[in-house]
Formats: C-alpha cells, sequence, structure tokens
C-alpha cells in the first residue's frame, strides 16, 4: 500500500484515540458529579476528568492533552450552557494543563503523576479564583484560596496515585494503538 | 512523561502547595480596612447630614439625632455597634454588631441610620455566585 494510506490510517488511529480519552473524561467528570464529596466545602472536587488530561498529554502527545482539555472545558458548555461555570472550567484547565507541560518539561521523570497532578489541581484552583475574582470583581474571593489549595494538595495527589497506577496500562495501550497492532 | 512510581519530590508538591495555603491564611485580613462607616442622620432642622469613619481604626463618638436622642457608637477591630440609646426602645442596641458592608444599623426615633460601605468595587458586589 502507498504511504499515502499509511499515513491516512495513522491520522485515523490518533483521532480516534483522542477521542478516547475525550470520552473518558467526559465520563470521569460525570461519574465524579455522581458521588459528591462528603465535605462542606463548595467548590472542591477530586478532579478525575484531570486524569484523561494528563494522560492523553503523557502517552499520545502535547496537543491530543489540549485537545481533551478543550472537550472538558466545551462539552459542559454545551450540554448547560452554564456561561459562569465554563469561564471558571476555561481559566482553571488552562493553567492547570499549562502546569502540566511545564512539570513535564522542567521536572520530568524526577516526580510522578502524583506530584505532576497535585500541582496541576493547584493550579487549577488559581486559575478558578482568578476568574471568579474577575467576574465578581472583587479580589475579597482570594480569601478562599487556602482552603481550595489545602484541598487540591489532596485530591491532586490522590488523582495522581491513581494516575500512577494506571500509567503502565495506559502507556501499553497507547503503545500499541500507535503502532496499528490490534488490542 | 513523569515517573510512575513515588519520587522523593513528589512530596515536595503537596507541602509546597500546604505552605502557601498557609501563608495565604495567615495575611493578616485587613477586612474592611478600606471599608467605611457612614452615619446619616436627621437633625432638628430636618435636614440630612451624614458623616464617614473608618471602619478599619477603632473609634468612640456619639450622634445626636431628632428630639435630641443620643447614640454612643463603638468601633472596636472592625465591627460596629451603638453601646448606648438616649430613646426608650433602644432597637439599635440591640441589633447588635455589624462588620460587613450593606449592613446597617437604625434608629427610628433618632432618625440615625449606621450604614457600612464596601470601598471600591466591592461596593454593589453580587452576594454570592453558582457555579
Amino acid at each position: 500500500m502507498g504511504s499515502r494510506a499509511d499515513a491516512f490510517r495513522a491520522r485515523l488511529r490518533r483521532l480516534v484515540l483522542t477521542s478516547l480519552f475525550g470520552a473518558a473524561a467526559m465520563a470521569l467528570s460525570y461519574a465524579e458529579h455522581l458521588v459528591p464529596l462528603p465535605l462542606p466545602l463548595p467548590g472542591v472536587r477530586l478532579g478525575l476528568s484531570n486524569i484523561a488530561v494528563v494522560a492523553a498529554a503523557a502517552f499520545l502527545s502535547p496537543l491530543a492533552g489540549a485537545a481533551v482539555a478543550a472537550l472538558k472545558i466545551l462539552v459542559p458548555l454545551l450540554m448547560s450552557g452554564n456561561g459562569i461555570a465554563f469561564l471558571f472550567s476555561l481559566s482553571g484547565t488552562a493553567l492547570s494543563y499549562a502546569t502540566v507541560l511545564l512539570a513535564g518539561r522542567l521536572a520530568g521523570k524526577r516526580i510522578s503523576y502524583a506530584g505532576a497532578c497535585c500541582a496541576s489541581a493547584g493550579a487549577h484552583c488559581c486559575g478558578q479564583l482568578a476568574a471568579a475574582a474577575l467576574v465578581a470583581g472583587t479580589s475579597a474571593v482570594i480569601g478562599y484560596l487556602p482552603v481550595m489549595l489545602a484541598a487540591s494538595a489532596v485530591t491532586g495527589t490522590a488523582t495522581g496515585i491513581i494516575l500512577n497506577l494506571c500509567a503502565p496500562a495506559l502507556g501499553g495501550l497507547a503503545e500499541k494503538y500507535r503502532e496499528g497492532k490490534p488490542l | 512523561m513523569f515517573s510512575t512510581r513515588f519520587r522523593p519530590a513528589d512530596a515536595a508538591v503537596p507541602v509546597l502547595l500546604l505552605a502557601a495555603a498557609l501563608l495565604i491564611a495567615l495575611i493578616p485580613a485587613r477586612a474592611g480596612a478600606a471599608d467605611k462607616v457612614v452615619v446619616t442622620y436627621l437633625e432638628a432642622d430636618n435636614n440630612l447630614y451624614s458623616k464617614a469613619y473608618g471602619l478599619g481604626s477603632d473609634s468612640d463618638f456619639t450622634v445626636t439625632g431628632k428630639d435630641g436622642i443620643e447614640l454612643s457608637v463603638s468601633i472596636r477591630g472592625g465591627t460596629v455597634r451603638v453601646t448606648e440609646a438616649g430613646c426608650p426602645g433602644r432597637d439599635c442596641v440591640k441589633t447588635g454588631e455589624i462588620s460587613r458592608p450593606g449592613q446597617s444599623i437604625v434608629c427610628l426615633p433618632a432618625g440615625i441610620l449606621i450604614r457600612i460601605e464596601g470601598s471600591g468595587s466591592s461596593r454593589g458586589g453580587s452576594d454570592g455566585i453558582a457555579g
């Protein structure tokens, strides 16, 4: 077969794989809504869908990770039409994803997914509160930052540990797909 | 991209986050430092007057309203309350402490309104935002 068909297949595989991670992000965020945390802290979530974003960045490519992050921001907007939540999600996810890429560049294998997700969760709350400060027109919301940061230290580590455990399997899966092998 | 096993540096990230949280929480809450206590009162000449006091600095003052009724107001550590009132009902004293922008203490017999006004952007801000 010609190389054009091969290139097409490779592109198709990439598209399908990225979409799979995107679907995983949606499913994880839905699952998260089903199980509310027994904490009296508004806005504190586990951030499970970040697992799919970080995994896509790590096992596919930074661009694929960005695509999954964009899906994670846009799909809830299409489904709920909640502009404020979209704004919070946009700023939080953008900052969080930039932090993941930066951590990958700076620390790489010196940290595990636990550290990376933790940093990413911290960045997510900073981004969200920055948007909240803009929307509310007051810097008073920064008073909530310590609560969010402390919570993100826990939730980020938790999602990171999940990713640490899933990484070998996910990495193998991504490798097989990329090489065009059957599962 | 990252290791799949715990690295010593992993512990540093949550520790840093917690340290940052503690640091921000410990920044002295200059809550209301820029907020003002505005006292509006009706004088014997039937005109409205108003005076502003800083909520951030402790002070005591008296306001004389209609019919010569006098209120003693005390600002302490960002909270305002009326300590003494020359009216029979003393509703203003019973109102207790106020500390947040938008809250007020009213004395109807004397025609006195004590209100906390937020500074700058917090004025007329939202009470809450649901995500």
